[in-house]
Formats: C-alpha cells, structure tokens, sequence
C-alpha cells in the first residue's frame, strides 16, 4: 500500500495542527504576567492577526508546491544565501524543541516528582520523541487527530467539572490596562502559539493534497485558538485574581476541581495529557529541525541524524536558564522578537523574493521575444 | 553517574532492537553452515519419470517408501482373457478400502467381460480404463513418481499399469478424522457452532456452505519440504484488494522450511512484524467468523491438520471484537464492547498503577483510602514493584498449569490457587490485600480479549517495569511509546491501528460501539477499495409500533 | 564518564556502519559533526562543567546589545 514515500492527508494535516496549538496551553503563565485577566481578548486579538500571517506561509507554499522552508529559501535566495537562511530555520526549531522540552522537564520535576533527577525524566521523554521522528512522519501526524480529540475531551470535561467555580465577573474589567501591555500579549500570543506553525512548513513536501494546505492550516488554527481561548477563559474565571500569581494557571485550577468529594485529585489527567500533547509537539520540532538539517546539506535520508539533534537538545535542555524567573521573562519579553525574526521577518523577506523572482520570468520571456 | 545509568538502560538495549535481526540472522547462519559438513547435502526431489515397466515401478515406490509396512500393493489383472497386468497401490489407513473393492477392483476384474471389451487379450489402455471402467468421482492422470507419491500419501490410490508411461490417481481419501464439533476456544452463546477440523477439505467445505457465491475464490499450494502440507486461502474475487492477495500469495511462495504443523508455525513465516508484540495475523476456530472476514475484503488461510485458519490482515480492533457481537443486538453489545475496551485497559495498568500510586503518587488517593492502604502494607517485606511481580509471576503460572492438568485436577487447583494462595500470602505478610485484589482483577478481565491475552501479559510487565523506575511518568512514557509502535505497525500493508490512528471515521461505526447492522453500510475503507458498500445506507427497518395518526 | 563513552559507543557503532555500508557519505560527515558536538556537550556537562546555555547568550544578545524588549 506503500508507494515508499510517506504521504500525510490534508486532514492529518489540520488536526496536527490544531494539537500543536494545543500543546501550548501549558505555557499560559507567560500570557498571564502580561495581560492579566484580559487575556482572552489578546487571544481573541491575536487569531486574527495570525490568520494573515499565515497566509503568507500559504502563499510561499502556492508558489512552490511540495517544498518545505527550507528548500524554498534555497530556491528563492540561491545556494549560497538560501543554505545560511536555512541554518537560521535549523537553529529555530531546534532551539524551540530546547525550550519546550524544558518546559516539560521543569513542570515534571515540580508538580509530579521532586526527587526524580531532570536527567532521567528529560532522556525518556527524548528518548520517545526521538524514536517517534525515526518512525516516520507519518505515525507522528496520524496521532495529530487522535491528541486533539483527547485534547478537547480533558478540556472539556474539566470545563463541566469546574462549572460550579467559574464566576464570570472575573472577566470583567476590560480595556483598564495600558496600550503597551495589550501590544505585547498580543505579540507574545501570536508568536508563541500560533506562528509556531512554522514547523509545519517543514512537513509541506509529504502532503499529498497540496491545494488543500491552506485549508487545512486555518482551519486547524481555528480548532487551536478556541481551545486556547476555552482554556484562557476558563481559568480567569476560576481563579480570577490569582491568575496572574501562579505560575502554571492550568495546572493549579484542575487541583480545585472538588466534586462531592470524590472527584478530588484529577491532576494527574491534566499531567497525562500534557505529557502527551508536548511529546506531540516536541516530536513535530525534532523532525522539523532534522529535515532542515538534512535538506540544507541535500542528505536524502535525515532518520540517522535524529540522535545525535536528540542527544543535543537533553543536554542543552537541562539548564537553558538559570532559574524560572529567568524562563517567564524569556516568556514574556524575548521570546515575541526572537521568534518573530524568524516567523515574521524572514518568510516576509522570502515571500516578497519570490514574488520578484515570479514576474522576472516574465520579462526575461518578453525580453527574448 | 546515575544519570547515566539510566541512560545506558534504556539507549543501549533499545539500540540494540536494530542490530538484534542482523545478530540473529548471523548466528542462525553460522549454525547453517557449520551443520552442513556434518547432515551432507538434501537427497533430489523425485523429478523422474515413470517407466514402461509395471514391476520396475512398483519396485521404485516400495523403496522410496523404504519399504513401509502400510504400503499395500495389489496387482491383478484387467479384462477377460490373459488381460492387462495392473496395479493399485495404496496407504493402508488412509485411502478408502471400500471405495477401492467397489468401485475400482470391481469393475477393472468383472466389468470388462461386456460385449465392447477394450481389454480382451491386454489391448486396452489407461485412458479406455479411466473412460469406460472405473466408476470413480476424480482420476488424474499422472506422468511424474513425485507427484504419484504425493497423491498416495494424500490417501489417494495410484493405478499403474504395464506398458504405459502414466498412471492413474483415484481419489479415495478414507482417513479417520474428526468430526465437526463446538469449537472449544471459541465458545459462544448465540451463534453457530461449528468448527474448523483438521481435514483441509472439510474447512474449505465449511466456507463454500457459509458463501455461496461462485466469486468466493480458494487457491492452494502446498508448503513444507517434509511435510508437504497442502495450504489454501480464501478470498472474495472483487471486493478483497488486489494487492492484499498478491502479497499474501508472494509470502507463502516464499516459505522455505522443513515443517508445516499448525497454522501458528505458518503465521511466523508469513507475518510482518516478527519482533513486535502484537499480532499481525488473526486466527479463528469458526467458520462464520472466517467468513464474516472474508466478506470484509479480508483472507483465510487454511493450513491442513490444523483447525485454526489465520485471517490476514488484522488490525488492532479486531481483538475487541467477537463473533457473537453481531448476533445480539446492538444496544447490550456495545457496551459489552466499551467494557471490552475498559477491561483491557485495567488489565495492562492496574499493576502499574498499584506501584506508581503507591510508591511515587501517594497524595492521588483520597485520604481515607491511603490510610487503610497504608495500614494494610505495614509489614510487607518486598517493596511494591516485587510485590506485584511475583503476584504476576504466580498467576502466570497457575493459568498454565491449569490448562495443561487433567481436566477434574486443573479445575479444582485453579479455584484453590485464587482463594487459598491469595489468602494465605496476605496471612503470612509476604503479600498485601490490596494487591492480591488488584492481581485478581488484572487476572480476570484480561480473558475478554482472548486474542490479546498474549501481548497483555507482556505489556503488562512493561509497563509494571517502567512504573517501578519513574511512576506515572514512567507509565505515560511507556503509553505514548506503544502508541509510537501502534501507530508505525502495519499489517499487510495496512495501517494496524485504523481507524483510531489514521482516523476514519466511516469505520469508527464499528470500533469502540457496535452500530446496528442496518448502519454498517461500508466495508473497512481501503481493505475493499473496489465494493465498498453491504447495503443500502441507512434503512431503519419499519417501525412497526406506529399506528396509523403515526403515534 | 565511562559509562558515557560507552554509551555512545554503541550509538555510534549501530549507525556508523550501515551509513559506511550504503556509502552514505554526506550524512556521515553530518552525523559525526552533530554527533562529535553531541558527544562533546555532553562529557562536558558530566564533568561539571557545562558551556553557557545558548539560548541565554541570545537572550543577553537581545536584551544589552540590541535592547529590544518592552521592559527597558
């Protein structure tokens, strides 16, 4: 049944997608420092603002149909640039599966076992990731559909359990904060989740319906924003005031859930499904940064590289910042301009190339005529 | 340096899966060629024809034979007169005696004296006898000594004849077998209950009866270079995928081995994934149940003296479905279905989830509950994970013995191994009461799923293992791990975990509940490309409880 | 730091072979580059002495050469 390629259908596409996004509610704290209480507006505020930016990876996309980012800046800029832009694609991803990965190591290690070693819980969850990207593509994208149904059924059954709690006057005050406040969560939440979409431009050459990719990214979007937005609103209206001093704002408002006493202590379903989600996400960034590798130096088969990219990320992921302190202001100040560098500003940069190179043909034809 | 200790664990043995085939495959070589000076070299395979003589060919078969007592050999003469000089040579036990003396011996000694005789002073031929003479469902004519033998030991009768290069092969198969019967692992309530037998052309009969389309197509070949067992497999010609069949047909043209006994031997040679866990070829004692499946787009494979047929490909679900699902009605079989599901799960976790809890996790448990579970460990030697292994490891052994002792003993020792072990372990302190209640929980649900009971056992070790070392994580790790092996495993080239993995949703209608039959409109997506639907969609029969205002 | 090496060892001795077997020579160049800078991350992180975290070099990089943030 296997024509040798690995193929990926335009569905798979759009619920990986949509998981990917998914994966991220784990980081709202950083959301939570800046914008408070009116989070959901920036989360509202930053779907739209995304939807445009990916049109121009939808765009990219259309103009070179079956290539990833890499091999697009490489067709774009030529050899020589396109290989150094591609280098910049290689280090994002993979500093982004370093960020994540210790994301997950840092919420283990605190709220599941204090006593574990870092070391062991971040070389088994590698280990897998690792193991996932050797097995293909394929079998990390099928699961896509299956997590974020996971995803919105852990949500979902939390939203029901915690309905007793929720008071919606904590959504209230809106509009009381400072202009600048609202830019920056709005930046912080266009990057983080959203346009790290990005690493899905690496995975464009597998699909099989080309014309249907950029159907199947902004509807996969729009699965992540409402789950993002269900998780946002529900714990402002939970903890309301003290959403803005805990540290993982999902996490401690599953520790309230009370029912008659006997449904107490469901943490352990949110810690399973973050587990899962991030192992997603982590999964789809090491074949991303893989790829890249492979594709900027022409290697045809990326699976033996995969190790020694694993073995890299456990060690730098042991300790990327000094303290937690250090990781929330990553968070919240450098992650929005370092991200966009290479989400905004290069694609831009590549975008408006090929469009200059798509009408040069043009008069290079007439020139000859 | 503990860090690395772990990682030493897990990366060197994982790594080691790789090289493990190219290991093996070198150290079976090495015995092959070291072998090969001391057994010499395979005797030829009789390609040789038969020769004119009657008594030179009959003196070739006793000694391929080596002269076997049970090879019997009868000559007479056919026809009035001086007559032709023949033979019948048989397998005393195996072919039909009485078939033989009525239909063969009979009309060949007395039949020849009519008015045509063809056989008067020896002019007759082979083919006149087959013609005219012998009152026998199937003759075959044969050139070759291998093919004669083959035949004769199949339970067929050969008949030579003097002066003639071919001999003649009448089927007269009389061997005892057994007869059709209840299957005895796969019991059901509601159902049929007939069984495959080990007489290959019974099985096949048993198919043809349940469809009767002239499209049901069954190949054969025979497998085996000492036993030359004779295997079929089934299909429906235009809805199974073309390429299903030709693979399957590849694989069996390319076992190379010595000994075909039951069909569980065939599945190793013929399976995709040898070092996985979960299997790749389904197997059944019924023959509804084969059917059910071929009619899905599926195959059967059919192995001779073996009453298991394997049914390939198989897919991960099929182990939660039975075959009486779809003889009751939908409602309760769904969730029998769903407890199906949740049995198998609490029979893979609960042991890990005993340990991680107990050990790692104990702020999980309501207040109440960590008392008593506390109070109840108090003077437990073994720590939880040793525990639970040697719980584990003793039930393994009783589900054994009690299937292999004789029947009064066996039952008995499994009621008394449950209750009388379990509770003298808790008196003596070597083992708590909460586990001796969660080992027989584990125990007793995995015997939903029979098919996977197998791959249970071991996972359920795993992952004890791996909730021993990191707790919950560790289970997470290990669920997301064989959900990564899941997801990647394909069975003859489908995807072994459809239709959760590559969701699709038409086929979701008979995954986790059982939709009444009048939904099950298509057959699994990409196993029957070509006829993909059973029924006219959506025909929910009439209700007959609505009067005429259609109250 | 034994257990390490030996560790990487038998990485490198299931993947090194097959890639030399197939001649694969650019993905082997690449494999021992990562796998050498691997290899070289790691003992230094078992002896005790870990480089700087990459990422805290781009942050300082972002925030006292370039000052781009919105605090300062």
């Amino acid at each position: 049944m296997n024509n040798g390629k690995e193929q990926i259908l335009s569905a798979q596409l759009m619920f990986s997608v949509g998981c990917f996004i998914q994966s991220s509610t784990l980081l709202t704290s950083f959301i939570a420092d800046v914008a408070g209480n009116e989070a959901w507006i920036a989360v509202i505020a930053s779907y739209g603002l995304s939807m445009l930016l990916v049109r121009m990876y939808v765009k990219l996309a259309k103009l070179y149909p079956g290539k990833s980012i890499v091999q697009i800046s490489e067709a774009v800029f030529g050899p020589v640039l396109g290989k150094i832009l591609s280098c910049f694609y290689i280090w994002f991803f993979f500093s982004l599966a370093i960020l994540n990965t210790s994301d997950v190591g840092f919420f283990v290690n605190n709220f599941i076992m204090p006593e574990t070693p870092k070391m062991a819980i971040l070389l088994m969850f590698i280990f897998v990731c690792a193991w996932a990207v050797r097995r293909g593509v394929e079998t990390i994208m099928r699961y896509g559909q299956l997590f974020l149904i996971m995803g919105f059924s852990v949500v979902g059954l939390f939203c029901i359990l915690l309905f007793k709690d929720m008071s919606f006057d904590n959504l209230m005050p809106v509009f009381a904060m400072p202009v600048m406040k609202y830019v920056q969560s709005i930046h912080i939440v266009t990057i983080i989740p959203f346009c790290e979409i990005l690493a899905f431009t690496m995975v464009f050459p597998y699909v099989k319906d080309q014309e249907k990719i950029g159907r199947s990214l902004y509807i996969g979007m729009t699965l992540g924003a409402i789950h993002l937005l269900v998780v946002v609103l529900r714990d402002i209206s939970v903890l309301g005031p003290v959403y803005t001093h805990v540290t993982a704002p999902s996490f401690q408002v599953t520790r309230l859930i009370n029912i008659g006493n006997v449904i107490t202590r469901m943490e352990f379903f949110y810690e399973v499904a973050v587990n899962i989600l991030i192992f997603f996400k982590v999964s789809v960034l090491l074949f991303a940064a893989v790829l890249a590798v492979a594709q900027t130096f022409h290697i045809k088969s990326y699976r033996s590289l995969v190790i020694p990219i694993a073995v890299l990320v456990i060690c730098i992921s042991m300790a990327p910042f000094i303290s937690a302190a250090e990781s929330g202001f990553w968070g919240s100040n450098i992650a929005p301009f370092y991200s966009a560098f290479f989400e905004i500003i290069l694609p831009f940069f590549t975008l408006i190339a090929a469009l200059i190179r798509s009408m040069i043909p043009e008069e290079g034809e007439a020139g000859l005529k | 340096m503990q860090y690395y200790e772990s990682r030493l664990k897990i990366r060197g043995v994982i790594m080691f899966r790789e090289n493990l085939k190219k290991i093996t495959y070198w150290m079976v070589k090495r015995q092959l060629v070291a072998n090969d000076e001391v057994i010499g070299e395979r005797p030829p395979v009789q390609e040789e024809n038969l020769s004119g003589n009657l008594k030179e060919n009959i003196a070739r078969i006793r000694e391929e034979m080596g002269n076997s007592a049970d090879l019997v050999v009868r000559e007479f003469s056919c026809g009035s007169g001086r007559g032709m000089p023949v033979a019948l040579v048989y397998v005393d036990g195996m072919a039909n005696a009485k078939i033989l003396n009525e239909s063969a011996i009979k009309p060949l000694m007395f039949g020849t004296g009519l008015k045509n005789d063809a056989c008067r002073h020896g002019k007759c031929t082979l083919a006149d006898l087959k013609e005219k003479l012998l009152s026998i469902a199937e003759v075959n004519t044969l050139q070759t000594l291998d093919s004669l033998l083959q035949g004769i030991l199949s339970g067929d009768t050969a008949l030579l004849a003097d002066e003639s290069r071919e001999a003649l092969m009448l089927t007269s198969k009389g061997f005892e077998k057994r007869s059709v019967t209840e299957p005895l692992s796969e019991a059901v309530i509601r159902g049929p209950r007939e069984g495959f037998t080990e007489s290959i052309r019974t099985n096949t009969s048993l198919l043809r009866r349940k469809i009767k389309n002239p499209a049901l197509t069954i190949e054969s070949m025979t497998i085996g270079e000492k036993t030359r067992t004779a295997v079929c497999f089934a299909y429906i010609r235009g809805v199974a995928n073309e390429e299903l069949i030709s693979s399957i047909r590849d694989r069996l043209k390319a076992v190379r081995t010595d000994a075909v006994l039951d069909s569980g031997c065939l599945e190793e040679y013929i399976e995709d994934a040898p070092f996985s866990i979960f299997p790749t070829l389904g197997y059944t004692e019924k023959p509804d149940v084969a059917a059910a499946k071929i009619l899905e787009g599926r195959a059967a494979i059919l192995v001779d003296g073996s009453p298991f047929a394997l049914t390939a490909p198989l897919l991960f679900i099929e182990g939660f479905q039975s075959a009486e699902d779809y003889y009751f009605r939908s409602y309760y079989m769904s969730l029998v279905r769903v407890l199906r599901y949740i049995s198998y799960i609490i029979t893979i976790f609960a042991p890990a989830l005993y340990v991680a809890i107990t050990t790692f996790h104990q702020e999980l448990l309501p207040t109440d509950l960590l008392f008593t579970m506390a109070a109840a460990r108090e003077g437990i030697p073994f720590p939880a994970v040793e525990e639970a292994l040697i719980m584990l490891i003793t039930f393994e052994i009783l589900r054994e013995a009690g299937v292999r002792l004789p029947r009064p003993v066996g039952q008995a020792l499994s009621i008394v191994g449950a209750l009388v072990i379990g509770d003298a372990a808790v008196s003596a302190g070597l083992i708590g009461a909460p586990m001796v209640i969660v080992i027989a929980i584990t125990a007793v649900s995995v015997f939903l799923t029979p098919n996977l009971a197998n791959t249970a056992a071991i996972l359920r070790l795993i992952f004890l293992f791996l909730a021993g070392f990191m707790g919950g994580y560790g289970i997470t790790i290990g669920f997301i791990g064989v959900l990564i092996h899941l997801g990647s495993l394909k069975s003859f080239g489908f995807p072994y975990f459809a239709p959760f993995a590559p969701y699709r949703s038409a086929d979701m209608k008979d995954a986790v509940i059982r939709s009444p039959l009048w939904m099950l409109a298509t057959r699994p997506e990409k196993m029957a490309r070509r006829d993909r639907k059973r029924l006219d969609f959506f025909v929910p029969p009439a209700d007959g409880t609505k009067n005429e205002q259609g109250e | 730091m034994i257990l390490l090496l030996a560790v990487f060892a038998v990485i490198a001795l299931s993947e090194v072979p097959t890639l030399i077997r197939e001649k694969r020579w650019r993905e082997l160049i690449a494999f021992s580059a990562l796998y050498g800078l691997a290899l070289f991350y790691a003992s230094s992180l078992t002896l005790g002495a870990p480089p700087p975290s990459p990422i805290r070099l781009i942050m300082y990089f972002i925030k006292d050469v370039l000052h781009i943030g919105y605090t300062g």
